[in-house]
């Protein structure tokens, strides 16, 4: 309904198009000089309110709308309980299972009525098939859980009987609710549809009204489409908006909730926010972020010991020294380095550089754990050398060649040209390159999700596992946990990432500016 | 040495070379690729010690490149190729066993834009010697640095703030402070490829005087678009055109009864 | 002034061609740290290639058995299907009949491949059948239902070799993935004496056991190695314990403690030491008495037409072991006839046991197994199992999630950069347009994860006017779905796209609107008939980069919920889906050493798309691209 409402406001936009046009004819009588705008401006203008009007509308009703329609519906189901009632020896036998798939095995064999048995496995099988065999089962409060899976099936699986789809089942419940929803749901989208065709066909008439001879439509419609193009350059401002109020947000309410204790966070040295999730709480003992914040920076900086000498180096070496033909290779292939998705090297760092890196330590006698800040660090670094090589490619070749030349034509070779004259005018480039680097490392993510640890873990032997702020980030989110209580300390990680990453970003380009005035 | 500009200027006042004057460098038959371009063709010529040997020439035809193979500075191009032979005292710079860098520090070189490191003055003049291992300690550095500032007639003026970068100098000063800095590798031939072309008149007139007073020591090359500048300083003048070396003669034999109709053409104003 | 002449000479002076020769090899090994570098940096890209490659060439071929399989006569019996208790529920609605006879029939299905799949081999006892199923997979039990609930197959048919997949450490074996089977040829004969209860004592004629017992010997040296080095750490314990007990500042209570503990430790280090000492002199002394334990290298006697694995050697001739596959007759074999097998990694460190070589050497044998090309791989779904999973979901995910974010991304780019180029003012708003955008690009990309979150999780509730509104919550229908993950893209791929097309719409030349504006066409006519054209080529080529970006993406989609498992093809952009990439890292997880090559299958794949995505943009930037 809402898709034919969309095409019916567009076929009505083209409509207006065509008769605006042919009314701005009729009403110059023949000579088209006297009016103020070409015919076809005032159609444009005619079409563009109407298209604008109806599709702006169709898009608010319809997120406002559906979120009401969701709870109403999540409502209906307070009553619906009773039926999942598991036999008490079943329940005994489940205590203490670990995953869905042990679950399922823990009730083979219980001595309890077969079709409550029959039931209950059908439905954590069912639960099994949506969430995988190795999803986690909660052994605390067994029968809510239960009741919770059942709830949540009933509800996908009554929309999706709505929406045409195949449910995991079909009983009475599940069909009236889906009914509940279809009226529900349609009447949503009568009302959605019919607003915002009303809406535009409205606009259209007032817009077809002002057609005359001396509207002057072509300065509105290019007025309105002036306005959409900055609406659009806007966007920009309104995601970092979000970005910003929505990491703040959620920031302050975990401080909130914090008591304001924020000293315990930014010098606390213990990070195990989820250690009471049992009881639904998380203390502000549990919330220091500095074995966290160390463990990045001992991985930023295992990568930028990788990084920064071999991108440098290897600039250098493309620029001043190689052949066209060895240049026309090797930076091609800099440039796949830098292509490769990051998921693919936390592959590469887990089943190939940290093994290697624990071999290696073990055959000299060191005891290295297979997810090591090195392993973890060097991959990093080898992600950052093309983005370092190519930062700094940029500034040493835009040192001017009238410097080399001076030193070429003192007598100076490559080498003492390099290191005397143009590393120091390209410092300043470099530098911000390399910070950059720092801020990306910063804030890579599958790395260290990968190849990383997760313990928390305040140590300066690279050799041991250390987590990262991301890593925390995305423990906290993917875990089992309910967002009610990870969702706080992972914003507020994330909006400590940032804060951190747009510094340093900040901090290149005012020194990149510098720089540029240098030579500009 | 005096700061004064130098108003009243002779035409061909370089008048002609010093007959007694020993040959340094010798070119014989040279010729310049870039890529397939054929930049210089055949050239042949000696250039005298204690001499300035001035190139003039419209633009592009090959005078820079010409220099620029009197000590090399070609190499650094990837697409220039060079036959030939070019001598230096009567050894072949393009020989096998001759290190092209180290005959940049006996055959220096001064280019159109003033080039000053971005480091302080001292540092820019002391950069040749350090380089070369010409002296052995600080004392023998400030007094070779102090020596080529005054040579180069600007002693006077930096002498206080030897430790301000050189990029902070005036656009005349910069260029002369690349001449000192060249001059303190202690060269034997000094090439300067427009020296001047991008330097007010004043700027300009000091340059030239300074190059006048360098010629008692050196031998001196200088590429000019100027043919005032080249009757002014020089006492050889070569005239090329199109990558070939046209006529080459005692500077006031080129300005006042030139062989080639070219020539004439040429310092006439013809073209160019 | 110095005496310049003299300096002059200086440089033709042999202390200037020394400290010449001093300079160039200076300027020698700068050079040589330059090439250092770039064949590091080639060595890292190299080993990633062939870590990845040789990881997804051997996930590219499948192994199956193929069995001609019987159904019986009464198989498949709608009636029967459904048991007495499960009535009640049926009419409660609570189960429904269609699910209960699907799980029957795929059940006698089941029965009927694992009965054919076990008469394969020569004979199984009854307590091992359970292991020999396990070398089969549960996919060809679906395949096979399927086609008989559509009614293909029916009660009394035969399935004309039909090819059961085999399991995922089945699979490996014939990959390789344990190692294979080192055979080695006999000089003399075998005597063999049945011990009953499947052991068997072996005399050998000649020295044919010299190989295979010096391994074992080898390995020993091998296992006192690392009983050597936990006897070191032992050591150091001991020495931490000494240390403490040297602390005056002890309660009696704690000394007794840690004496305690040290002489626990003292003890055990001997124990160790003494160990790695007799497992030296058993490794050095030749012959002797030798068991096998799991930890050593298996050796497997093929012999009249059955195996016998060895459980120990009594000298180098004489051995017991067991049987594993029936022999025809406990009779002498001849020389040549019989062959040993050794496979150097222990028992315990593969997931394949002995036994499981046997079989699967045994349908080998029997010429059942084949190979073939693993399409299942690109045209099926994730699966649980390892030699089920498919990459199709992700594929068809990321390109629906790549439909939503061109489809916001690029307009929205597109006149973002017409505005900032053409018709904005440089006034301190447009600065701060562009300042955010230049942020926008260095932003984490979990950090815009964290935000599409935001759009899922309700609960973020502000105060508005009076009462309160929730931020957040309204797309969570669409959980895990392409369009929130297009949607957080977007943003992330937005900068990308700005950038480039500002380049391009700025790389026109002015004479192009000058020629336009003088005919008197608008500000706005110009921008779009004659301007967008002319830069929509590089406009292009920066979108199809950005969407290389955002390809490959994976932190911000694992915030919105699309890293997990979906069985399910996704037939649109509001159905849940993983991407591509968010699959490598799914599957990357796994302990399945089968799920590891097929990862590295995954990301070749994604690659190649990567590939084709960039390739295309430089043949359009080629193609196109117009100097001015
Ligand atoms: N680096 C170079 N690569 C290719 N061609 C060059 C290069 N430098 C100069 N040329 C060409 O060689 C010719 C001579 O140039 P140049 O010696 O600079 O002339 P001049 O200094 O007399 O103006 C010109 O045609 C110029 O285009
Ligand atoms: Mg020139």
């Amino acid at each position: 309904m809402i898709g034919a409402a969309a095409l019916a406001i567009v076929v009505l936009s083209v409509a207006i198009y065509v008769f605006g046009r042919s009314r701005a004819i009729s009403s110059a009588k023949g000579s088209l000089k006297n009016l103020h705008s070409r015919p076809s401006y005032h159609g444009l203008f005619c079409a563009l309110w109407t298209f604008l009007v109806g599709i702006v509308l169709i898009l608010v009703l319809g997120v406002l709308s559906r979120q009401y329609i969701e709870s109403e519906l999540g409502g209906r189901l307070d009553g619906y309980v009773a039926e999942s009632q598991l036999p008490d020896d079943g329940l005994a036998a489940l205590e203490g299972v670990g995953n869905l798939d042990d679950a399922i095995a823990a009730l083979e064999g219980v001595p309890a009525d077969e079709a409550t048995l029959a039931f209950t496995r059908a439905e954590i099988e069912r639960f099994r098939d949506i969430r995988g065999g190795s999803a986690r089962f909660e052994t605390t409060n067994l029968q809510a859980q239960l009741e919770d899976i059942q709830r949540r099936l009933i509800i996908g699986d009554s929309i999706a009987i709505a929406e045409g789809r195949v449910p995991s089942r079909i009983d009475r419940l599940r069909l009236n609710l889906a009914q509940e929803f279809r009226e529900q749901e349609q009447l949503r989208q009568y009302a959605i549809g019919g607003l915002a065709l009303a809406a535009a066909l409205l606009t259209a008439l007032i817009t077809f009204f002002r057609v005359s001879l001396p509207f002057r439509a072509r300065n509105r419609s290019e007025r309105l489409i002036r306005f959409t193009l900055f609406i659009c350059a806007a966007v920009a401002i309104f995601t970092t908006l979000g970005i910003v109020l929505s990491l703040i947000g959620e920031t302050l309410i975990f401080f909130d909730k914090m008591d304001w204790r924020v000293s315990d966070f930014f010098f606390g040295t213990n990070w195990s926010p989820l250690s009471n999730q049992r009881e639904g709480f998380i203390s502000p003992e549990d919330i220091g972020w500095l074995p966290l914040l160390a463990g990045t920076f001992m991985i930023t900086f295992i990568a930028m010991l990788v990084a920064v000498p071999i991108g440098l180096m290897a600039a250098i070496y493309l620029s001043d020294y190689a052949s066209p033909r060895v240049r026309a290779f090797a930076k091609p292939m800099l440039e796949i380095l830098a292509g490769i998705p990051t998921v693919v090297y936390g592959f590469f760092a887990a089943i190939f550089v940290a093994p290697l890196i624990r071999d290696l330590g073990q055959s000299i006698g060191l005891d290295v754990s297979s997810q090591s800040a090195l392993a973890a660090g060097i991959v990093m670094g080898i992600m950052i050398i093309p983005f370092i090589s190519s930062l700094s490619d940029d500034v040493i070749n835009a040192v001017p060649q009238s410097l080399r030349d001076g030193s070429y034509g003192l007598g100076a070779t490559k080498a003492e040209t390099i290191r005397t004259v143009i590393l120091p005018a390209a410092l300043p480039g470099i530098i911000s390159a390399v910070i950059l680097g720092v801020s990306r490392a910063v804030g890579e993510t599958m790395i260290v999700v990968m190849a990383a640890g997760q313990g928390p873990n305040l140590t300066w032997n690279p050799l041991e596992t250390v987590t990262t702020v991301t890593v925390q980030i995305v423990m906290l989110i993917i875990g089992d946990t309910e967002a009610e209580l990870s969702a706080g300390p992972a914003f507020t990680l994330g909006f400590a990432l940032f804060v951190v990453t747009l510094t340093l970003n900040f901090i290149a380009l005012r020194i990149v500016r510098k720089y540029r005035e240098l030579y500009d | 040495m005096s700061d004064q500009v130098e108003t009243t200027t002779p035409v061909a006042s370089g008048g002609g070379a010093d007959p007694n004057a020993a040959v340094k460098m010798v070119g014989k038959g040279v010729n310049v690729y870039y890529g397939d371009a054929h930049a210089i063709k055949d050239v042949s010529i000696d250039i005298l010690d204690k001499t300035v040997t001035a190139f003039i020439g419209p633009s592009g035809c090959g005078k820079s490149t010409f220099l620029r193979c009197l000590n090399r500075m070609n190499d650094t191009i990837d697409v220039a190729r060079i036959t030939g032979t070019i001598e230096l005292d009567g050894q072949n710079i393009y020989d096998k066993n001759i290190d092209p860098v180290q005959l940049r520090a006996r055959v220096g070189m001064v280019f159109q834009k003033p080039n000053p490191f971005p480091k302080s003055i001292y540092d820019n003049v002391a950069y040749g010697p350090r380089i070369h291992g010409l002296v052995a300690n600080k004392a023998d550095l400030d007094v070779i640095v102090e020596s080529s500032l005054r040579r180069a007639a600007m002693w006077d003026e930096v002498k206080d703030r030897l430790d301000q970068p050189g990029t902070g100098l005036s656009g005349g000063q910069q260029q002369r402070l690349c001449i000192a800095r060249a001059i303190a590798t202690a060269p034997e031939v000094l090439l300067m490829d427009e020296p001047a072309s991008a330097l007010d008149p004043i700027a300009t007139a000091k340059i030239e005087e300074l190059i006048d007073e360098l010629r008692e020591n050196y031998s001196i090359v200088i590429v000019t678009h100027s043919m005032q500048q080249a009757a002014r300083v020089s006492q050889k003048t070569a005239f090329f055109h199109l990558g070939i070396l046209v006529e080459y003669d005692d500077t006031s034999k080129i300005f006042t009864n030139p062989t080639d109709q070219r020539t004439q053409d040429y310092i006439t104003g013809r073209f160019g | 002034m110095v005496d310049m002449k003299a300096l002059s000479d200086y440089h033709t002076s042999d202390a200037a061609k020394k400290f010449m020769r001093k300079r160039h090899r200076s300027e020698a090994r700068f050079k040589a740290i330059g090439v250092i570098a770039i064949l590091l940096a080639l060595g890292a890209l190299v080993s990633l290639a062939w870590t990845i490659g040789s990881n997804a060439v051997r996930a590219l071929y499948e192994y199956d058995v193929t069995v001609d399989i019987s159904f019986p006569q009464d198989a498949f019996d709608r009636s029967t299907a459904v048991k007495d208790f499960e009535r009640p529920l049926i009419e409660q609605g609570i189960l429904s009949e269609d699910s209960i006879i699907r799980r029957e029939f795929r059940n006698q299905t089941r029965i009927a491949i694992e009965k054919t799949f076990l008469a394969q081999f020569d004979g199984v006892p009854e307590d091992r059948r359970g292991n020999v199923l396990e070398l089969l997979s549960r996919g060809s039990v679906d395949t096979l239902s399927d086609a008989v609930l559509e009614g293909t197959y029916g009660p009394g048919d035969v399935v004309q070799d039909f090819p059961a997949l085999l399991s995922d450490d089945a699979q490996l074996y014939y990959k390789g993935g344990f190692g294979s089977v080192d055979f080695v040829d006999t000089a003399g004969t075998l005597d063999l004496v049945d011990k009953g209860d499947g052991r068997v004592d072996l005399l050998a004629a000649a020295n044919d056991f010299s190989e295979p017992f010096a391994l074992v010997k080898e390995a020993l040296l091998d296992q006192a190695l690392i009983v050597e080095r936990d006897a070191r750490r032992q050591a150091a314990a001991v020495g931490t314990m000494q240390g403490i007990l040297e602390d005056a500042g002890l309660s009696e209570e704690e000394r007794t403690e840690a004496e305690d503990a040290l002489n626990r430790f003292v003890r055990e280090e001997e124990r160790l030491t003494n160990l790695a000492t007799s497992l030296r002199q058993r490794a050095n002394s030749p012959g002797g008495r030798e068991e096998l334990s799991e930890d050593s290298p298996s050796v497997l006697v093929f012999v009249n037409g059955g195996t016998i694995k060895i459980d120990e050697f009594n000298g180098a001739n004489q051995l017991t072991g067991s049987v594993l596959r029936p022999l025809s007759a406990m009779a002498q074999a001849p020389a040549g006839e019989w062959r040993i097998g050794m496979l150097e990694g222990s028992e315990s460190s593969r997931r394949i046991k002995d036994q499981d070589v046997v079989w699967l050497e045994e349908l080998k044998e029997k010429g059942l197994v084949i190979s073939k090309p693993n399409w299942p791989f690109l045209l099926e779904g994730d699966s649980r199992e390892a030699e089920l999973a498919g990459v199709w979901g992700g594929i068809v995910g990321s390109f629906w999630t790549m439909i939503v974010t061109f489809a916001i991304a690029f307009p929205i780019g597109v006149m973002a950069a017409i505005y900032l180029e053409e018709f904005a003012q440089k006034n301190s708003f447009t600065d701060f347009i562009e300042v955010n955008i230049n942020n926008l690009a260095a932003i984490p990309s979990i950090i815009f994860g964290l935000f599409g979150l935001l759009l899922l999780l309700s609960g973020f509730k502000v105060p508005f006017f009076g009462g309160e509104i929730e931020i957040g919550g309204w797309a969570k229908e669409f959980r895990s779905a392409a369009f929130v993950g297009g949607i957080v893209l977007a943003l992330m791929t937005l900068p990308t796209i700005i950038i480039a097309a500002r380049a391009s719409v700025r790389a026109v030349p002015p004479s192009i609107r000058d020629a336009a504006l003088g005919l008197g066409a608008s500000k706005v006519q110009t921008v779009f008939h004659h301007v967008l054209p002319l830069a929509m080529p590089g406009i292009m080529t920066g979108t199809i980069i950005g969407m290389a970006q955002a390809l490959g993406e994976t932190a911000p989609l694992l915030m919105v919920g699309m890293v997990g498992f979906f069985a399910d093809v996704s037939t649109g952009v509001a159905d849940p889906t993983t991407v591509m990439p968010a699959l490598v890292y799914f599957w990357s997880d796994y302990p399945e050493k089968l799920f590891e090559l097929k990862t590295s299958l995954a990301i070749v794949v994604l690659l190649l798309f990567l590939i084709a995505m960039n390739t295309l943009a430089i043949i359009l930037r080629k193609r196109f691209e117009r100097r001015w």
